[in-house]
């Protein structure tokens, strides 16, 4: 008993401890003037969508839960985040060139399609953030339509 | 009689000349333009063996097949140059495992600086 004690001491103060190092979550921005929100390539539902899906690690406009405040998960997080928006960040979508552009819009289509994006370990806690056939048809299509727009 | 024959023969075979030559002659000249042939060796020698019939892993020719590059549509080529652009930049490409076994495969610097100047400027050009 007494060591079982003393184990749990050591874990909360470790739990402690590490809340005090750096978690490298990136900070939100409130600047948006270059979000592919503010160009001409999306409607109002796929906008939707990618707020809904994709915009917690693509984008600088991320809703930080309670616990993304709190290490260790706030390194997991800031981990998915980090590498999410080296990949694409669409509250930067203008400046990316044109064949970024296209090149980012064909692995969003090849990624939704596949079901390999939004990530298994996101959906099991943001139930909403799910695709379904309806929801992967809409962003398929647009991803499509905004290349030939671009292509234009 | 027989002279006036032999006189429509000779354009019957100009033209038959005329159609087998022009076509091929251009397919020659569009594959030939549309890797320079500085970027060609580099394909050849460092990417070929898996990105073509020839390879092995599916994996590389879902990927990439660059036999299939210059037929792509405008869009789809334009994506895939792109991939190119960014797999070279972040020297992903031989894979390092490939490389460990291979040290002849290993790309350097300025071979990648080439693929990747070509690539971006052919993309850019189908945007025009």
């Amino acid at each position: 008993m007494k060591i079982f004690k003393a184990l749990l001491l050591a874990v909360i103060v470790l739990l402690i401890i590490i809340q005090f190092l750096p978690s490298g979550i990136p900070e939100n921005k409130p600047g948006d003037e270059r979000s592919i929100a503010k160009s001409n390539l999306v409607t109002v539902p796929v906008l939707d969508q990618l707020r809904k899906s994709c915009f917690d690690c693509h984008s600088d406009q991320v809703h930080f839960p309670w616990y993304a405040k709190v290490a260790p998960s706030s390194w997991l997080l800031s981990d998915h985040i980090n590498e999410g928006k080296a990949y694409l960040n669409f509250s930067v979508w203008e400046d990316y060139s044109k064949r970024e552009k296209i090149g980012l819009l064909q692995k969003i289509k090849d990624e939704v399609e596949s079901g390999k994006m939004p990530l298994k370990s996101y959906l099991l806690i943001h139930r909403d953030a799910k695709l379904g056939s309806e929801e992967i048809s809409l962003l398929s299509k647009w991803t499509e339509e905004a290349t030939n727009r671009i292509m234009e | 009689m027989k002279t006036s024959n032999f006189i429509y023969v000779i354009p019957v075979i100009a033209a038959l000349i005329l159609i087998q030559g022009k076509p091929a002659g251009e397919t020659n000249q569009k594959k030939g333009s549309f890797f320079p042939v500085e970027v060609k060796k580099i394909i050849d020698s460092k990417c070929y063996g898996c990105h073509s019939a020839q390879g092995q892993s599916k994996d590389a020719k879902d990927a990439l097949m660059w036999d299939s590059l210059p037929n792509l549509n405008k869009s789809s080529m334009v994506a895939t140059l792109d991939d190119i652009v960014k797999e070279l930049r972040k020297n992903g490409m031989p894979p390092e495992a490939v490389v460990k076994k291979y040290p002849e495969m290993k790309l350097p610097d300025a071979e990648s600086k080439i693929l990747q100047s070509w690539a971006t400027l052919k993309a850019d050009s189908l945007l025009r």
